[in-house]
């Protein structure tokens, strides 16, 4: 017998399988087969072998990291709160700005108002000064009521920002009970990390990206609209 | 004109309640998703709503469709104010029943128009 066939190569395997053929020499041939099939598989349980070894080091590699315990109980954890945070806040400033501008526009409004009735009261007997300074109260207040109706429009951000920041936790929400499923597979024990339900809904909330199924202005909804019949 | 203003934001509700106030509709409420809205519907004689799509328990476009599927309801004139801004979500809503759609960020002027258009087309329709 010629030496183990196991480790030759499989292309001078593959030579000697042909002369042997060629030769007729079945049993020679039989067991060349035997020993490409073996060879190869051998090979490939090796591989499996190395893999699960590589596997397993690593896993207990990520049992003794401090770091991913800590991203998975306090890191995610906290960015979720301080995104919360920021929702909370961007809410209670557009309330307060609100709230100011809610208080200003009926006096706003009610200046317009007195300056134009005092203006008719008094007539052609109003002194220049005074019919100067009523017409001055009147414009003024017309612009400072057309400004805070733009402070009010503004405040529309909280609305957009806060659906955005939302989804946001959500999504750190759902990686975060990942890397705690992830540290309890790796034998360390993991407590905490509320399951957050992934989310089902029909919408998709404020387009904050470029997308051509996305239309970015009302033109655009309301030519689709129109081709609906609308 | 009684109006009901639905959306889980209480920032663009005050922002839509102070527009229709300023487009003289000063008979306002508000409910902060479909849940809220439909009781408040069905009794208090409402005859315009504007509505958010995306809210908790239930969204608008399952309140566009609980409105057209009540016979009490279903001939309540309905604007969608909304983020949402995909082609096949304006569909669906259109579907749903909705008279008017107008996506956020949005101006007084839109507002202004789509109701105005609502109520001409509601009259032609009369």
């Amino acid at each position: 017998m010629a030496q183990p066939a196991i480790q030759m190569d499989s292309l001078a395997l593959a030579r000697r399988l042909v002369d042997a053929i060629e030769s007729g020499d079945s049993n020679h041939a039989d067991h060349l087969i035997k020993a490409l099939h073996d060879g190869r598989f051998d090979a490939l349980y090796q591989e499996i072998g190395k893999l699960t070894r590589d596997v397993h080091d690593t896993f207990a590699g990520l049992a003794g990291d401090e770091r991913l315990v800590a991203l998975a109980q306090r890191h995610m954890p906290d960015a979720r709160a301080r995104l919360n945070y920021v929702v909370e806040k961007t809410e209670e400033a557009a309330d307060r700005t609100l709230t100011a501008v809610e208080n200003m526009l009926p006096k706003a409004d009610r200046l317009v108002q007195e300056a134009l009735a005092l203006r008719a009261t008094l007539g052609a007997t109003a002194a220049p000064q005074v019919a100067g300074f009523l017409d001055l109260v009147q414009a003024d207040s017309q612009e400072m009521r057309t400004s805070l109706s733009e402070v009010l429009m503004a405040q529309e951000y909280q609305d957009l920002t806060g659906q955005v920041i939302k989804r946001t936790i959500d999504l750190v929400g759902q990686v975060e009970e990942k890397l705690v499923e992830l540290v309890a597979a790796c034998g360390v024990v993991a407590s905490g990390g509320a399951a957050l339900p992934v989310s089902t809904a029909s919408s998709h909330g404020p387009a904050v990206r470029e997308d051509e199924n996305v239309v970015s202005r009302q033109a655009d909804v309301d030519e689709l609209l129109a081709n609906l019949g609308f | 004109m009684k109006i009901l203003v639905v959306d889980d934001f209480s920032t663009m509700r005050r922002i839509i309640r102070n527009l229709l106030r300023d487009l003289g509709f000063s008979n306002t409420d508000e409910a902060d998703d479909g849940s809220t809205a439909l009781p408040m519907l069905r009794t208090g004689k409402y005859d315009f709503l504007i509505t958010d799509w995306n809210m908790p328990i239930m969204e608008g476009i399952d309140l566009v469709r609980a409105i057209r599927a009540d016979a009490d309801l279903r001939e309540l004139p309905i604007l969608m104010v909304t983020a949402e801004a995909r082609r096949e979500q304006i569909v669906a809503a259109a579907e749903a029943g909705v008279n008017g759609y107008i996506v956020k960020p949005f101006t007084a002027q839109t507002l202004e128009q789509k109701i105005q258009k609502i109520f001409e087309r509601l009259g032609a329709a009369a």
